[in-house]
């Protein structure tokens, strides 16, 4: 940057200042003393009273210190996915037979699993890139934790589809590779758009996050060589040699905007490809236009839940309470009602249709799921009204211990949902000599169980390699925003580009 | 012998560090030389400096690199969906043999991730990342201290340069060559 652009820049925001000087603004920090000036209420958390040096020891203490307790919960996890994948392994050698699904039902709590990791992957970025293009000042602490969930609930999700084939070493198909038998893929498949769909998902989600990323892993970088740590290694190459020039912010902020965009574009299309899997087919139940918009709010709607979740176990294990405070959650928990609502008008608007038209085939369906899933059918959908209910209140919403609950009741009640819309339909085929019934297997359950597992290790693992809060944006946040004295009120003042 | 000297200065303040650069500014006014400013957190556009003061390129081409890119995803989705149903003529269903529906929702989703992938070039080739080399850079900096890096012709002016931001309000001085 040449020093003649800067001066003519000065000469035009200096404005009427006197030989081109910047004209003394009183500085926003001096305003900001919680001894000195009580903040008003609501305000009340929207800030962070440390100091800078302060604030990245607090944040980064997950990263560079680890307790026993830490070892012995990832060797826990590390044995449910040693069961798991034990139990997939024998399923490999022994095939899918010895699974609880048989003819005419080929898929089942497998299918119904990837869909509700599919779905738990979307509030992650959906919500960061909105929140970042409508500069929403709470968002701040949140993003790193939610698009660091999307990509892992991806992960986990890309492995379903392998698990279910059975012969997961042919999965190369797939790919638009030439193979022996000379086999391409049939991209008139909506399981090809899927595999498409997912994996371009996932590339921009892992994307989305590392470039997110770069700004804090230059502050663990400068930690981890200062105390000569291990970590000071991969730490010192991926942050790219970032040193924060003005040059290096003002075109991270421009890509950090296109990709919120694009991510914005890609995630909705990936759940409603998913949703239309089943909505392509004829088949009673599944063949409907609301599938796409039902799916991608219902995705949304348990995303945000797991969200909330992880944010509440995040401020409980790491003591994160000044970063991650209850204005954050409560944010969250309006949003939550907000989609839940949503979502429930999605479920009446396909209830209603089918129950008031009284389609044989279609009326079937619920019938069949009134009469053999009720339980699953009252969790589901009192969950949600309970929820609505509950989270009306403000004192609900700010109580870490009735949200974790909440947001907990909220995904058990979508994986049912996800289970319920893949085996009633299967169960209850169009002949009444196809009807059956279906069990998950211990293959099944432990599969599924290790993919739980599998999950929590990589966000475990994650935490210990990179920062879990997005320090870059929580320091902007406090940069730019201050309080102003207004007769007894402290009033919020923030910089808007 | 180097080519340009640096001076890396450290400020508390923002008043402090927008006054040294008027400073640097007025003293060498016929030094044909660059300034950085580094912080540990984005600055709004003209707090300090203003994006206007970076090359035309940078302010206004990035958008391009996304955008060619995405154009590129286009033609990559048309090829292998459209492409692939016109040569491998396999007709599921009574569907036509260049089936526009699949063809679509593949051009979509690789215009889009071409687009990622021209969004992170784009920020890897403006800003001039990946660097690994030993620049001018204090540790401080991730701590909270906004730095003012100014790049100089002779080792008089780097002396100079360091003398005047002391006096402007730098609480640290680190001085440099060839590593701006």
């Amino acid at each position: 940057m040449s020093s003649e652009n800067i001066k003519r820049s000065h000469a035009a925001t200096a404005g009427a200042g006197s030989h081109g000087d910047v004209m003394a603004l009183p500085e926003l920090e001096t305003y900001r003393d919680p001894e000195t000036m009580p903040a008003r209420s609501g305000y009340d958390d929207a800030d962070i009273f440390l100091s800078e040096k302060e604030f990245n020891d607090h944040t980064l203490r997950p990263l560079f210190t680890t307790t026993p307790a830490y070892f012995i919960f990832v060797l826990g996890l590390g044995i449910v996915m040693a069961n798991g994948l034990g139990w997939f392994t024998y399923q490999l050698f022994v095939g899918l037979g010895q699974t609880g699904m048989h003819e005419p039902l080929f898929w089942g709590a497998y299918i119904a699993t990837f869909v509700f990791w599919v779905g738990l992957s979307h509030s992650g970025t959906i919500v960061s890139s909105i929140l970042r293009l409508t500069q929403a000042n709470w968002r701040r602490p949140i993003l790193r934790a939610a698009e660091a969930m999307t990509a892992f609930s991806l992960m986990v999700a890309g492995l379903f589809p392998l698990i279910h084939v059975g012969r997961a070493w042919r999965v190369y198909y797939m790919f638009p590779l030439p193979n022996q038998r000379m086999l391409w893929p049939n991209f008139k498949s909506p399981l090809m758009w899927d595999f498409c769909a997912i994996g371009i998902y996932m590339t921009g989600s892992i994307t989305f996050l590392y470039i997110g990323l770069l700004p804090d892993l230059a502050v663990a970088r400068d930690r981890a060589i200062a105390s000569n740590n291990w970590r000071r290694h991969y730490l010192k190459v991926l942050a790219l040699g970032w040193r924060g020039s003005h040059r290096e912010w003002s075109v991270y902020n421009k890509c950090s905007l296109f990709l919120a965009v694009i991510i914005l574009c890609i995630a909705p299309s990936v759940h409603t490809i998913v949703s239309w899997d089943f909505a392509m087919t004829m088949t009673p139940g599944w063949h409907t236009t609301i599938f796409g918009p039902y799916f991608v709010v219902g995705a949304i709607y348990s995303g945000i839940a797991a969200v909330i979740t992880l944010m509440i176990v995040l401020r409980w294990i790491f003591n994160l309470d000044n970063v991650i405070r209850t204005l954050h959650i409560d944010c969250l928990a309006k949003l939550l009602v907000t989609i839940a609502l949503i979502w429930t008008y999605f479920y009446f608007c396909e209830f209603n249709v089918v129950w008031y038209s009284h389609k044989p085939e279609e009326w079937a369906i619920f019938e069949w799921q009134g009469e053999r899933f009720s339980l699953f059918l009252w969790i589901m959908i009192g969950g949600s009204v309970l929820n609505i209910f509950l989270m009306s209140w403000r004192r609900v919403r700010r109580s870490m211990v009735a949200m974790f609950f909440i947001t907990l009741l909220v995904n058990c009640g979508m994986y049912i949902e996800r289970y319920l819309i893949v085996v009633p339909v299967l169960t209850h085929r169009d002949n009444a000599y196809m009807w059956t019934d279906y069990f998950p297997s211990i293959t099944e359950f432990s599969v599924i169980l290790g993919s739980f597992a599998y999950f929590a290790f990589l966000y475990a693992i994650f935490i210990k390699l990179f920062p879990i809060v997005t320090m870059a944006d929580v320091k902007e946040g406090v940069l730019i925003s201050g309080d102003m004295r207004l007769g007894r009120h402290a009033v919020r003042l923030q910089v808007k580009e | 012998m180097s080519d340009h000297y640096t001076v890396l200065a450290l400020f508390k303040k923002v008043d402090t560090i927008t006054r040294s650069i008027d400073n640097v500014i007025r003293e060498f006014e016929t030094v044909d030389g660059d300034m950085e400013v580094l912080t540990s957190a984005a600055l709004p556009d003209g707090v300090v400096i203003d994006d206007k003061t970076l090359e035309h390129q940078v302010q206004y081409r990035q958008y391009l690199f996304p955008f060619i890119l995405g154009i590129c995803g286009f033609v990559t989705g048309v090829a292998l969906a459209g492409g692939t149903s016109w040569i491998v003529n396999l007709n599921v269903g009574g569907k036509a043999a260049f089936s526009f529906a699949p063809t679509g929702i593949i051009t979509y989703e690789f215009s889009l991730l071409f687009g990622v992938i021209g969004s992170v070039l784009s920020l890897l080739y403006f800003a001039g990342l990946p660097n690994w080399t030993d620049r001018a850079y204090d540790p401080e900096i991730t701590d909270g201290a906004l730095g003012l890096l100014v790049k100089l012709k002779t080792r008089e002016e780097q002396e100079k340069a360091a003398a005047l931001l002391t006096d402007s309000g730098a609480y640290k001085i680190r001085k440099g060559e060839n590593d701006f």
